[in-house]
């Protein structure tokens, strides 16, 4: 049991792939213009992660290992797809703010990263927990990416105005200039309290 | 040779299932997808037509109003709103190419008499923050009471009627510019014909 709850914990910080793994810059970077969109991108990429994750590994041993990308790639766009289909059916709002990002989901590196480096190589029960906690992982870090560029960008959160009417938003936060740079804070963030985690 | 077989069995059982899963998803969310787009039109309708009985997002009037630049009939939908059977205006989508970061589409309503009463900018890549300032009911009301004879239609900047914000000068002008276009169209189109056509 414990082993589960590692494998689901080690994503959220340990190896947290967009804070430690620096992976899926690309969704992390262009929807986390607000709070909402890199909430709703986190938890999309994470339902494909997790059910990409559990397919691979139920396929592991029949999969043959030279056509294992193409078939982890068919797997992966299939889940994007069906994912693209349901928001786009049943939450058109979060469709139309994150637009092309989700059919792109099958493009973030986490994903096939996962399946090819430890879906294929463990068991179902174990995948899912991977891909669980990767995904929330990565959720996290994008939903606080996407706070602070939304706080400092436009003065509010989830939608909710923050400041008076005299605050002026820093309107490169929300630009693909302050993207680059609220992640490398974060990113120096980060490294400086496992530094200081490692000293003690 | 049993390795080849092994490996076209297994792609293709792959594609199989994801082919299957993918007709099935598709087939659940056709509807509702639909269903949102028409409900986002009529929304839309309603904000830039005068008052209507009827569902201008059903009544019609698909018109050829150019070519496009390989020589194809360029087609206009013209959304008719009626009170019983007098035609009290009509909607219609107008391109502008020159936004500062491409096609910006405005959603343009006219009474009977071509006065606008309501525009609504449906689809565009401008800048946030700028750009899509102007995506507001604020702005979309400078433009009501307007035609081609009472006023300028272009950004104060152009010599025209329309303010605009310091430093977003492109898209407003693109904008303004594809309402203009579109109520000269739909001269061309309507004339400024009362009764119904």
């Amino acid at each position: 049991m414990s082993r589960l709850i590692g494998e689901f914990s080690k994503g959220l910080w340990k190896e947290n792939p967009l804070l430690v793994f620096v992976l899926g810059l690309c969704p992390a970077l262009a929807v986390s213009s607000t709070a909402a969109n890199g909430l709703g991108m986190g938890l999309a990429s994470t339902f494909v992660l997790t059910s990409s994750n559990l397919v691979v590994s139920a396929c592991r041993k029949v999969i043959p290992a030279n056509v294992r990308i193409p078939a982890f790639i068919v797997i992966v766009a299939t889940f994007v797809t069906v994912t693209d289909l349901v928001v786009q059916a049943f939450f058109p709002a979060l469709s139309k703010s994150l637009g092309i990002f989700i059919p792109l989901i099958v493009a973030n590196c986490i994903i096939l990263g996962r399946a090819e480096s430890f879906a294929s190589k463990n068991s179902v029960v174990m995948a899912g927990m991977d891909g669980l906690g990767m995904g929330f992982g990565f959720t996290v870090a994008l939903t606080v990416l996407a706070a602070i560029r939304e706080i400092l960008g436009s003065g509010t959160l989830f939608g909710s105005v923050l400041f008076g009417e005299n605050y002026q938003p820093m309107l490169t936060m929300v630009l693909a200039p302050g993207a680059f740079i609220a992640l490398g804070i974060l990113l120096a963030i980060m490294n400086k309290i496992n530094a200081m985690k490692k000293a003690k | 040779m049993r390795d080849l077989a092994n490996l076209v069995i297994t792609m293709v059982v792959i594609a199989a299932l994801s082919a299957l899963a993918l007709a099935q998803i598709n087939e659940m969310t056709k509807g509702p997808i639909a269903e949102n787009k028409k409900r986002e039109l009529v929304a839309a309708l309603k904000d830039v037509l005068p008052p209507f009985d009827n569902d201008p997002s059903a009544e019609i009037k698909e018109v050829v109003t150019g070519k496009d630049k390989k020589g194809k009939d360029v087609k206009t939908v013209f959304y008719l709103a009626k009170q019983g059977d007098q035609l009290t205006g009509t909607a219609f989508r107008s391109l502008n190419r020159e936004g500062y970061a491409g096609d910006i589409w405005v959603l343009v309503g006219v009474d009977a008499t071509g006065t606008i009463s309501g525009i609504k900018i449906v689809d565009h890549k401008e800048t946030p923050g700028l750009g899509d300032k102007y995506t507001k009911q604020s702005w979309y009301d400078l433009f009501k009471g307007k035609n081609l004879d009472n006023a300028r239609i272009a950004v104060k900047k152009d010599g025209g009627d329309i303010d605009y914000v310091t430093g977003a000068t492109i898209t407003a002008r693109a904008a303004a510019t594809a309402v203009k276009d579109g109520l000269e169209s739909f001269r061309k189109e309507f004339g400024n014909v009362q009764t119904d056509r």
